[in-house]
Parts: structure tokens; C-alpha cells; sequence
């Protein structure tokens, strides 16, 4: 059993390597079209949590470059 | 006429070394970093600089897990009042990222420490008892037979003994 806080602070993150894909917008560009901008921005988590998971994947990504050559 | 020792009152009361006023001690006053950010850019740095980089790369190929590493870290800053515990446990996943990068770059072989060991010598009693159940079903006369010898055994004992009282006749 392990009792490491660490470890389970680590393994808890919920990370998964899933790369999302980037959304196309379904913004018209006609004249009589509405002007409404995508919120994406606004609906982001901005917990610390979140804010470490976003660093762990991004040392991740970098770490996997190094081992995939 | 022998002098009888007065008792000293000058020795430290049991206990007294593990108190101390509320306030003195670095952890009970406010921390140095607030935020994850801010403990980060403590430690980031500290982990690439060449007084550490080093002891760094032999504590893995020691084999001292990178989550042992990390705890210690951030234990060692919630004692100096640089972060709370709470702020400690938010860098630690990111610390050990960080460690694992440095590992993985230097090329060494470290251990991440989130593995589950598992006692491969210890068996435990649920296994013991299933295996003993598929035994009885398997093999039931093997065992009855088992069993009957086991109980056949003491009478051969009985028969070899032998009467010990002083008007009986030697064998």
C-alpha cells in the first residue's frame, strides 16, 4: 500500500493524453449575421488544480519529445 | 554523617524541547509564497541550478523514488515558512514532472514512485482459502484416505505399549 502523499497528489491529477482538437467556429461572416464571439475564454477553469494540471501536461508533452527522440 | 543529595530543578522538563511560543517557530507565521506560481518559481530554478542538478542525478540512479523527493522538497519548504502545506501539495505534481524531465534527459533510469509493490512472498488468506476449497473438490477421497490414516496411526501406538507394573511379564 502506499502511503506516499506525494504519489497521490501525482496520480490524482487526472491528466489524460488526449490531445483536443480545436474547435472550427460556427461564426458566419455574412453582413445580417450576429456578431457573438465564442466564450471559450470565460468558460476556462481557473482553479489551482486546473492551472496544475495544464503545467504537468505541459512538462509532459516536452518530456515525451526528449524520449521519443 | 552522610550528606543526602538535594534535587536539581535545573534540568529541562520532559517535553520542553518539542514547544516553543506560538509564533517562533517559521511555520506558524505567514508564508513567504502565496500562490502554486509563486512556490514554483522557487523551486523550478533551484532544480536545474548546478549546486543541485547533480546530487539530483545520483539520488535517482540511487534509486530514491521521485515522489520521496518531492514530499521531502516541499516538506523542507512548509518547515522554512516558505508555503503552506496546501500550496506544497499543489507544486508537488509539477516537481515531480520536473524531476522526471531532468531524469529523462540526463537518460537516466529513475523510479517514478506511483507503482503499486505488491509482496509477491505474502499470500494472502482469501487466496489460501480458495485454494483449499478447489483442493476438497477436487481430491475428496485423497483427503478422506488422509484423514483415515491419520486416525488409524494412534492405535498402532496403543498396541505397542506395554504394561509396566512390577508382576507383569517382561516382552
Amino acid at each position: 500500500m502506499n502511503v506516499n502523499p506525494a504519489a497521490k497528489a501525482y496520480t490524482n491529477l487526472g491528466i489524460t493524453d488526449e490531445v483536443e482538437a480545436p474547435k472550427k467556429s460556427s461564426m458566419s461572416m455574412g453582413l445580417l449575421s450576429r456578431n457573438s464571439k465564442p466564450k471559450a475564454a470565460e468558460n476556462k477553469p481557473n482553479e489551482p488544480k486546473d492551472r496544475v494540471r495544464g503545467y504537468v501536461s505541459s512538462i509532459r508533452n516536452a518530456r515525451k519529445q526528449i524520449t521519443n527522440g | 554523617m552522610a550528606e543526602t543529595p538535594t534535587p536539581s530543578f535545573d534540568y529541562p522538563i520532559p517535553g520542553q524541547g518539542m514547544t516553543a511560543e506560538v509564533g517562533s517557530r517559521p511555520w506558524q507565521n505567514p508564508p513567504q509564497y502565496t500562490t502554486v506560481e509563486q512556490a514554483l518559481e522557487f523551486y523550478i530554478p533551484r532544480l536545474v541550478s548546478d549546486d543541485i542538478y547533480d546530487s539530483l542525478l545520483d539520488s535517482m540512479e540511487l534509486g530514491i523514488p521521485l515522489t520521496t523527493m518531492a514530499d521531502s522538497m516541499q516538506s523542507m519548504g512548509v518547515m522554512q515558512g516558505l508555503h503552506t502545506i496546501d500550496v506544497g501539495m499543489l507544486a508537488i505534481p509539477v516537481i515531480i514532472e520536473m524531476l522526471a524531465f531532468i531524469g529523462d534527459d540526463a537518460g537516466i533510469d529513475y523510479i517514478l514512485g506511483t507503482e503499486e509493490r505488491i509482496d509477491e512472498d505474502k499470500i494472502s488468506e482469501s487466496k489460501i482459502a480458495l485454494a483449499m476449497k478447489r483442493m476438497r473438490e477436487k481430491l475428496p477421497e485423497a483427503l478422506e484416505e488422509s484423514k483415515e490414516n491419520d486416525i488409524e496411526e494412534p492405535e498402532e501406538m496403543m498396541e505397542e505399549a506395554q504394561p509396566s507394573g512390577l508382576m507383569a511379564r517382561r516382552m
